[in-house]
C-alpha cells in the first residue's frame, strides 16, 4: 500500500511541520500545536478515511525498467500536483505548493525505523552554524564568504544501522620497563622484558553506520557522536517538514565498518589498561563480537550546498548535537604569505634574542 | 791611583815569580778572590757563603777570580781551580781585558760553551757587581743540576727606563704597522692607566712561554698593571700574562673569549690585524672592569653579530611559519572518519577478566660517562695566579696558533 501523508491541522486544515524547539507539531498557519501522540491517533484515522493509491503506469512510458524501479511518484494530497521521487525518498516537499508529505510506504512495514532522533536544532541554528565554521579561517579566501551562498539548506533524516556488541578479547603484550642509574663512572640501564597479557569482556552500544547510498558515509562519520538516549520510538509525525531516506544499505553489509570501529576502540581501551611500563607493544590481538539485533534509525541532519567558482561544497551539521564540518578551498596566496611573513616574524625575534640577550 | 797599583802588582808578581819559580797563587779553598777590588770585603764575604752553601749543596765548587796582574786569563783560571776546595768546579776569571770560564771534573761535562756565553750574559745584564756574580752563582748552580737555567734570558733594562710595548723581534709587522700599532698601545696604557704589550720572538731559548712573557713583562720596566702578549714563532706558541690590575681585569674566561677572537687572525698569518684585534679588546676589557664586573663567566662581552645566526634563525623561523600556516590549512578540512566507536563504549562495561605480568628477562648496558673537559679552574670563574721567577703574581694563558 502505497500513499502520501500529509498531516493537516486538525484547526484548520494547513499543513503541520514538526518545530524542532517545542518538539511538537505546529500549523503554520493558526499557531496550534500538537504532540506526536496526539497526531498519531489522528494519523490512523486519516488513513482510513482517505487511502491514496500509487499512480503510475509503467506501460505507456518510454522508462527503462531500473529507472522505473528506482522511481516512485505520488499525488498530493494538497494541491493535487503529483511528486515524482525516487524509491529510497520517505519525506519531502510538494513541488507545487511547498506542503510538507511523507511517503508512507517507504517507512511502513519491515522498512519502518525502530527509532529516531528528532531534530533538536533549526534551520536557523544551520545557518548560524555555517556561518561560525567560516569565521576564524584566516586561509579561506576572502572572497568565498562574500561570493558563496547557499544553493540549499534542508534537514534530512538519514538512516543509520546501530549495531550493539559484545567484545570478548585476548591480547599479548611485550612490555619493556627501563632503569637507569650510575655507578661510578658508568651511566647503567637496565631493561625489564615482560610478557604481558589481558584478557576480558567489553559493550558496545548502538554503534551507528549510514546505511543510505547517497549520503557521503565520511561527511555521516565526521559529525557524530549522535546521543542514541535522546532517541524515541518512531513515528512519521516527525518527517513532516524534513526530508527522510531510506535504507538502500544492508545491515549485513555495512556491518564491517562498525566492526573495524570497534576492534579499534576495543584494542585502544585494551591498551590503556597495560600500565607503568615504558614500552608496551601489542604481540597478538585476538577479538570476538557477539553481536546482537541491528536496529534501524533516522538520524537527523542539517545539509547545506554552496557552489563557488563552480564547484559544490556540502556541509552537514548534526541536527542534535550542532556539530559543523565541511571541507573549506584553500587560499594557496595567503597559505604562502602566511608561513614567510611568520617565519620572518619568527626570524626577526630570535636575531633580537641573540643580539640583545645571547652574548 | 789604579796604575801605580798595577805597576806595584806587577812588579810583585813578577817578584814573587821569579823568587818562587812559579806564579802566585791563589788562596787555597777561597772560592771568591778580588786582587782589584771589584767587590768591597762584606760583598766578598757574602758571596763566598753563597758559593759556600751551594758546595755544601752540590758538590760544585763555583768560584771567581779577579787578578789583573795575570796577562793570561786561561792561566789565572786554571792557577785558581788547581786550589778548588771539590773535584768539580768552574772557575770565572777575570783579567783587565779578558774573562774566561774553566768548568773543571764533571762540570767540563755539563757546561756547553753556549751555556757559558748564558752565564756571562746574566751576570753581566745585573746592574752592580754583587748581583753580577751572585746572579752567576745561582746560574752556574741550576746548569749544573739541571741542564739549563731558568733564569731570565731575557736582559733586563735599567730601572727608570721602559721598552717599548710592541717589541716585534720576529720582525712580523712592517715598519709602519709597527709604528701604528705602537701608537695605540701607548695610547690605551697611558689613558687607562695598564701596560698592554705586544712581544713577539723568533725563540723562547728553552724556556716555557708563560715564564717567557712573565720574566718579559716583569725585566722591561712596564707597570705594575698590565697585560703582554707573546708569540714565538718558533713552535708557534702565544701567551699572555697579566699583572696587577690585569689580572683583575683578564679572568680565565676572559682571556679565553679574548683569544678566541684573535687566533682566527694569528693562525692565517694577519698579525696585524691579530695585535690591533688584541688592543681594542684590551682597551674593552679594561673600561668593562674598571666600571664595573669584569667580563667573566656569566659576563661576557658582546660578540657582535655572528653570521651563522642568519640561517638559524630562518630555519628555526621556517618551522614555526610553515608549522602555523599548516595548523591554520588543517583548519579548512574537516571532513575525516572516525577512528573508533569510543563514543559508543558502555560507561563502565569494560571488564578485565585475566590479568598477568610476566617478568622475562633483564639486559643491562654500561656506557662510560663522558668526562667533563673543562678544567677545574673555568668552573668558579675568576683569575688563576701564578709566581713568576721574579716573585711576582701574575695571571696568563697560552696555546698555540
Amino acid at each position: 500500500m502505497s500513499n502520501l501523508t500529509e498531516f493537516k491541522c486538525p484547526n484548520c486544515g494547513g499543513p503541520l511541520e514538526f518545530d524542532s524547539t517545542i518538539q511538537k507539531l505546529r500549523c503554520p498557519y493558526c499557531r496550534s500545536t500538537y504532540t506526536i501522540e496526539e497526531l498519531d491517533a489522528q494519523d490512523i484515522e486519516n488513513n482510513a478515511n482517505e487511502p491514496i493509491s500509487l499512480e503510475w503506469d509503467a506501460g505507456t512510458s518510454d522508462w527503462k525498467e531500473e529507472e522505473i524501479d528506482a522511481m516512485a511518484e505520488y499525488v498530493c494530497r494538497s494541491c493535487g500536483g503529483t511528486i515524482v521521487t525516487d524509491r529510497t525518498t520517505s519525506a519531502t516537499s510538494c513541488p507545487f505548493c511547498g506542503n510538507p508529505v511523507v511517503m508512507n510506504d517507504q517507512v511502513s512495514g519491515m522498512l519502518r525505523p525502530d527509532l529516531v532522533i528528532p531534530f533538536k536544532l533549526d534551520k536557523e541554528a544551520a545557518k548560524e552554524g555555517l556561518r561560525r565554521h567560516l569565521s576564524d579561517k584566516k586561509l579561506l579566501p576572502r572572497v568565498f564568504t562574500e561570493e558563496n551562498h547557499i544553493d540549499e539548506i534542508k534537514g534530512v533524516y538519514v538512516p543509520f544501522w546501530l549495531f550493539d556488541a559484545d567484545v570478548r578479547a585476548d591480547m599479548r603484550y611485550r612490555a619493556t620497563r627501563v632503569r637507569s642509574w650510575t655507578e661510578g663512572d658508568y651511566n647503567v640501564t637496565e631493561t625489564s622484558y615482560y610478557s604481558v597479557y589481558r584478557g576480558g569482556t567489553l559493550s558496545f552500544s548502538a554503534v551507528p553506520v549510514d546505511g543510505s547510498r547517497k549520503m557521503d558515509d565520511i561527511l555521516m562519520e565526521a559529525i557524530e557522536p549522535f546521543d542514541v538516549t535522546a532517541a524515541v520510538p518512531f513515528s512519521t509525525a516527525y518527517l513532516a517538514g524534513y526530508y527522510a531516506d531510506k535504507y538502500d544499505v544492508s545491515d549485513e553489509e555495512t556491518f564491517g565498518r562498525a566492526n573495524e570501529r570497534i576492534k579499534t576502540s576495543t584494542m585502544s581501551t585494551f591498551d590503556s589498561t597495560v600500565v607503568g611500563y615504558s614500552g608496551v607493544n601489542p604481540q597478538g590481538v585476538n577479538i570476538r563480537l557477539n553481536r546482537g539485533m541491528a536496529q534501524y534509525a533516522l538520524y537527523p541532519v542539517w545539509l547545506l550546498n554552496t557552489s563557488w567558482q563552480g564547484q559544490q561544497y556540502t556541509f552537514a551539521m548534526n541536527g542534535q548535537t550542532g556539530k559543523f564540518v565541511g571541507d573549506l578551498p584553500v587560499d594557496n596566496g595567503r597559505y604562502w604569505i602566511m608561513a614567510l611573513r611568520n617565519t620572518g616574524i619568527v626570524a626577526l625575534i630570535l636575531l633580537l634574542i641573540m643580539m640583545f640577550v645571547l652574548r | 791611583m789604579k796604575t801605580i797599583r798595577k805597576i806595584i802588582s806587577l812588579l810583585a808578581a813578577v817578584v814573587l815569580l821569579i823568587l818562587s819559580g812559579k806564579p802566585v797563587r791563589a788562596e787555597e779553598g777561597v772560592l771568591f778572590q778580588d786582587q782589584d777590588g771589584y767587590l768591597t770585603a762584606n760583598e766578598l764575604d757574602q758571596l763566598n757563603r753563597e758559593a759556600g752553601q751551594v758546595l755544601e749543596d752540590t758538590g760544585l765548587a763555583v768560584m771567581a777570580v779577579f787578578d789583573e796582574s795575570y796577562t793570561s786569563c786561561v792561566q789565572l783560571a786554571m792557577d785558581t781551580a788547581e786550589g778548588a776546595p771539590s773535584a768539580d768546579g768552574i772557575v770565572l776569571a777575570l783579567t783587565e781585558k779578558e774573562w774566561y770560564m774553566y768548568p773543571f771534573g764533571k762540570a767540563a761535562d755539563v757546561f756547553t760553551d753556549e751555556q757559558i756565553d748564558a752565564l756571562w750574559d746574566t751576570a753581566v745584564a745585573e746592574p752592580d757587581n754583587l748581583s753580577a756574580m751572585q746572579a752567576y752563582i745561582r746560574a752556574a748552580r741550576e746548569v749544573y743540576l739541571y741542564g739549563n737555567m731558568s733564569q731570565p734570558v731575557i736582559t733586563p733594562v735599567p730601572s727608570g727606563y721602559r721598552k717599548p710595548r710592541v717589541v716585534d723581534d720576529a720582525d712580523l709587522l712592517t715598519y709602519e704597522e709597527e709604528q701604528d700599532l705602537l701608537k695605540k698601545l701607548d695610547e690605551i696604557s697611558e689613558r687607562q692607566n695598564c701596560d698592554v704589550v705586544v712581544v713577539t720572538t723568533n725563540s723562547l731559548y728553552g724556556q716555557d712561554v708563560t715564564a717567557y712573557a712573565d720574566d718579559f713583562y716583569d725585566y722591561n720596566g712596564y707597570r705594575d698593571d698590565g697585560i703582554l702578549l707573546l708569540i714565538s714563532m718558533e713552535d708557534r706558541d702565544w701567551a699572555l700574562s697579566t699583572k696587577g690590575f690585569g689580572i683583575t681585569a683578564f679572568t680565565d674566561k676572559g682571556m679565553d673569549e679574548l683569544m678566541k677572537q684573535v687566533l682566527p687572525s694569528l693562525s692565517t698569518g694577519s698579525y696585524y690585524n691579530a695585535f690591533d684585534t688584541y688592543a681594542d679588546l684590551c682597551d674593552q676589557y679594561i673600561t668593562q672592569a674598571v666600571e664595573g664586573e669584569p667580563y667573566d663567566i656569566g659576563n661576557l662581552p658582546d660578540q657582535g653579530f655572528q653570521p651563522f645566526w642568519f640561517p638559524l634563525a630562518a630555519a628555526i623561523g621556517a618551522v614555526f611559519g610553515f608549522g602555523s600556516a599548516s595548523r591554520e590549512k588543517s583548519k579548512l578540512k574537516s571532513v575525516r572518519r572516525q577512528r573508533s566507536a569510543s563514543s559508543y563504549l558502555v560507561p563502565g562495561s569494560l571488564d578485565v577478566t585475566d590479568s598477568h605480568d610476566h617478568y622475562l628477562f633483564s639486559r643491562t648496558t654500561r656506557v662510560q660517562r663522558p668526562k667533563s673537559s673543562s678544567s677545574s679552574g673555568s668552573h668558579g670563574g675568576g683569575s688563576s695566579t701564578h709566581i713568576s721567577s721574579s716573585g711576582s703574581f701574575h695571571g696568563g694563558s697560552h696555546g698555540k696558533f
